[in-house]
């Protein structure tokens, strides 16, 4: 018997006899063999034009061209760096320099980038084009590195998450297997192609053989999803619990009964016993699971299968609990390193095959998270007396704004720049839609249009996620005896804020 | 260029104004995809806008992305809307 390749691209691209099965669903329909065909192309351009082994941005919304692309980088044996399209331009300048990318892959426009300059660009096949900038390149790539994700820094900057090929493939492949994917399964793809969730709910699909039907709109037109769902037959849904709402609870939903959905994923976020049972209305075979997991493990830890039956009222299930998937290893520790007994609560950490290799220019960050193979996720759990584990929340200050970790310093660092401003601290408010959104709570010397001036200069330099919904003036903004601010305070300061209001 | 151009500098100056963009930059990007600026909730509010404003109603199947692309795709979405309008 064959032995399964170590490389899931290996692995898919050598089934041959899956050539005349659907791969995408959609207006831009395509079998396994066209897509591989495609991905060959854009392979055959990136390795005349760019050799092998170097960092290539891909910028894409959720599309056919972004799973070829992706594809074509494992072909080219290149490492695939996504951009979120929607990201502001110095967002998207720090994230080039970072992996040190001279070439973009793209099918949108490319605009002028603040620091960079274009070098040229060249048309391929389809609306493709490939972009080279005056970048330096700064990045020594080990063997089996396949992509480097951004994700939110603590230190006001996105840090690169380095993953292997075998990391992406293993994890994948784990997911497969735990909700059982097969070729006749079909999924919506919607997730932003920046965060390595897309690229995991990509990847297990295609190792099943199942259908992708790309959808580039988000969520902004949800009715249309529905009608999707429904026209394609989607079984498999990967979506957030924001997104779960607005179905569940939308106009169009009311009437629709969704029978072609068997399972429905969620990733990391406190799900609602009333969203899941409106959910139930409308998917009514679906099964659901939360998915937990972090961009360090590419991406997900473990999924906790929820009860059938939801309790009544408004009660929060658990984010997570329950056995980790294949390859992954959890432990909950004390602050020294050492496992919790039962019925204690400690940080979450994580070991095993889906691991990254480390941040991206940040040794001493990656040996502080990293210790003795164990990642440290800042992730405060509680191992039950049943000895399960449920997330309680984070140990950090990071919000979680739909499926976007925001840190709030990178916020701060921002707003300060901001004339008037004397000191600002950003905590979190409900959002309809997004489970949390950013607030803002500044003390000002010069209050003239300063909320304006201030969300105006949040637009222009930060993505949608991160900017403040509200915008609350305070006569001091909460701090410790130290001058720092004051977490715990500056929360109970917006909640109090929002309630009078 | 716009067919349009009373609706889409009303569009602008709601887009401005809720999404806190400055009306030229708004206006010069008339043409270009909205999805990376409007999220779902400023969807809901923007639909509110248009019906009230312009005193059409969307009705769900005509919340496409089609119409919905870029302010001047509303603004030919709303031109309609308005003519057909009974008088």
């Amino acid at each position: 018997m064959a032995q399964t390749p170590e490389s899931l691209f290996d692995e898919i691209l050598g089934r041959e006899s899956w050539n005349q099965r659907p791969a995408i669903l959609g207006p831009a329909a395509r079998t396994y063999g066209d897509l591989f065909r495609e991905a060959g192309k854009i392979a055959a351009v990136l390795t005349r034009d760019v050799g092998s082994r170097r960092t290539v941005a891909l910028m894409f919304h959720p599309s056919a061209n972004f799973i070829a692309s992706l594809i074509a980088i494992a072909i080219s044996d290149n490492i695939a760096v996504p951009i979120n399209p929607g990201a502001s331009a110095d967002e998207k300048s720090f994230v080039l320099s970072n992996a040190g990318c001279r070439l973009l892959l793209t099918d949108l426009a490319v605009k002028e980038l603040p620091g960079q300059v274009l070098l040229g660009q060249k048309t391929l096949d389809g609306d493709l084009s490939l972009v080279e900038f005056d970048i330096a390149e700064n990045f020594t790539p080990h063997p089996k590195d396949r992509m480097i994700v951004h994700t939110s820094g603590s230190t006001g900057r996105p840090k690169g998450v380095i993953l292997s090929d075998a990391a992406l493939s293993n994890n994948a492949r784990a997911v497969a297997d735990d909700v059982a994917l097969c070729p006749g399964d079909r999924t919506i793809f919607y997730t932003p192609t920046a965060f390595v969730y897309a690229t995991n709910q990509v990847l297990s699909q295609l190792v099943a053989g199942g259908a992708i039907f790309p959808w580039s709109h988000g969520l902004l037109f949800p009715g249309q999803i529905l009608r999707a769902i429904d026209e394609h037959r989607v079984t498999n849904l990967n979506t957030n619990v924001p997104s779960l709402r607005l179905w569940a609870t939308g106009k169009e939903a009311q009437a629709m009964r969704l029978e072609s959905v068997r399972c429905i994923v969620t990733p990391g976020q406190q799900l609602l016993s009333s969203v899941a049972r409106k959910a139930m209305n409308v998917f009514p075979n679906a099964r659901m699971v939360s998915a937990y997991g972090c961009t360090e493990n590419a991406p997900r830890i473990c999924h906790y299968w929820t009860p059938t039956e939801f309790p009544e009222g408004d009660t929060a299930l658990p984010i997570t609990q329950g056995p980790a998937l294949d390859g992954v290893e959890v432990r909950i520790v004390d602050g020294d390193g050492n496992p919790v007994q039962r019925g204690e609560t400690g940080e979450l950490v994580i070991s095993g095959t889906s691991l990254m290799r480390g941040y991206l220019h940040l040794e001493s960050l990656t040996a502080e998270r990293v210790r003795n193979g164990w990642y440290h996720t800042g992730d405060l759990a509680e191992l039950t007396l049943a000895g399960e584990y449920v997330i309680l929340g984070r140990v950090d200050n990071i919000i979680s704004v739909g499926h976007e970790k925001v840190a709030p310093e990178e916020v701060e660092a921002l707003i300060e720049k901001v004339s008037g401003v004397k000191s600002v601290a950003v905590g979190h408010m409900p959002d309809q839609v997004l489970g949390k959104a950013c607030c803002a709570i500044i003390s000002t010397d010069d209050s003239t249009d300063l909320v304006n001036r201030v969300l105006s200069h949040c637009r222009k330099n930060l993505s949608a996620n991160k900017v403040p919904k509200r915008i609350i003036l305070v006569d001091e903004v909460p701090a410790t005896l130290y001058g720092k601010i004051d977490r715990p305070k500056v929360q109970a300061c917006i909640e109090t804020r929002l309630s009078e209001q | 260029m716009s067919h349009h151009p009373d609706i889409e500098a009303k569009l602008c100056r709601w887009a401005s104004e809720t999404l806190h963009i400055d009306l030229d930059e708004v206006t010069n990007q008339a043409g270009e995809p909205i999805r990376d600026v409007v999220d779902s909730v400023a969807m809901l509010g923007l639909v509110c806008f248009i019906e009230e404003t312009f005193r059409i109603e969307c009705r769900d199947e005509e919340i496409t992305p089609e119409n919905f692309f870029t302010i001047r795709t509303i603004a030919d979405f709303v031109a309609d809307k308005v003519r057909q309008r009974p008088a």
